[in-house]
């Protein structure tokens, strides 16, 4: 069985699930009008025109959503890079 | 015994092949310690730690949303739009600080650690010669005239000289002439002193 060497830098794993979760609630924020139905005054209505709170949280959602997964990526391709950099013959 | 000592000039030429990374030469270690320095990967937890921030910073925008846009517009009751953004931007800000802070710190460890240097052997290291090749070949002594000496028995040759282990070859030529030269001259001196005294007697 072969040995594994520790890592000299492990990943952050913790971060990496909260950046995750941040892509779910950001998700989540944009599909919540649609969802929930919001029918107080003010609230989204079916078929009308987009309310301000409607806009802030399409808006919001997709920022967060879009964030979190650009970063995620980002992370994944610059260890990747790392590692066929220096870790070729590993 | 031969095959004993080939084999040990092939692993100091070669190095132990048992011991792995390891030469036998006591100069090749010094060929390890070159390689390309291993950087730290800082650039995945600095983007992690930017949007991190990015998001705490969407999660207050949301906090403060229900308000800044006014999502009652004068109802009695909270619309669930308000709740939702609350609830929402609470837990984004909260989860983006702490995402942040935990990049953060992942990333100043590695920017604190020492950086490493990768362990790898140089192309072609620099012949080293042995240190027998650096023995200086010794100054030449000086020719002066020995004092003129009543004839002493002849004297004994000088002992061959050790057999130099130097390799230069004017080096050992020049150490292997030198006191035979020495002795040629001494015998010729010797024999014209010996025959000067009869040719005086011979004259008068």
């Amino acid at each position: 069985m072969r040995s594994r060497i520790p890592a000299r830098h492990p990943a952050p794993v913790t971060a990496l699930l909260g950046l995750g979760l941040l892509a779910l609630v950001g998700a989540w924020l944009t599909a919540a009008p649609f969802l929930l139905g919001y029918r107080a005054a003010g609230d989204q209505r079916r078929g009308a025109a987009w309310t301000a709170a409607t806009r802030v949280d399409v808006s919001a959602g997709a920022a967060i959503t879009a964030v979190a997964v650009a970063a995620l990526l980002g992370y994944a391709a610059s260890s990747a890079a790392w590692l066929a950099r220096y870790r070729r013959g590993e | 015994m031969t095959a004993t000592m080939s084999e040990r000039s092939r692993m100091d030429a070669e190095g132990d092949p048992s011991v792995p990374h390891q030469a036998a030469r006591p100069w090749a270690g010094c060929a390890e310690t070159f390689g390309e320095p291993e950087p730290t990967p800082f650039l995945g937890p600095y983007i992690g730690l930017v949007s991190g921030v990015l998001c705490a910073l969407v999660g207050a925008f949301l906090l403060l949303a229900p308000y800044a846009f006014d999502y009652r517009q004068g109802a009695v009751s909270v619309p669930r739009s308000s709740v939702v953004d609350l609830a929402t931007g609470a837990c984004v800000l909260a989860i983006g600080l702490l995402t942040a802070a935990l990049f953060g710190a992942t990333l100043v460890r590695r920017l604190r650690a020492p950086e490493p240097v990768r362990p790898v052997r140089a192309e072609q290291p620099a012949p080293v010669e042995p240190p027998e090749l650096f023995i200086e070949p010794e100054p030449e002594p000086d020719f002066e005239p020995e004092p003129v000496r009543p004839r002493e028995p002849d004297p004994l040759p000088p002992t061959a000289p050790a057999p130099a282990p130097a390799i230069d070859p004017a080096g050992a030529l020049r150490d292997l002439l030198t006191p035979l030269v020495a002795a040629l001259a001494a015998d010729l001196r010797a024999r014209d002193e010996g025959e000067k005294p009869s040719g005086q007697s011979e004259k008068d």
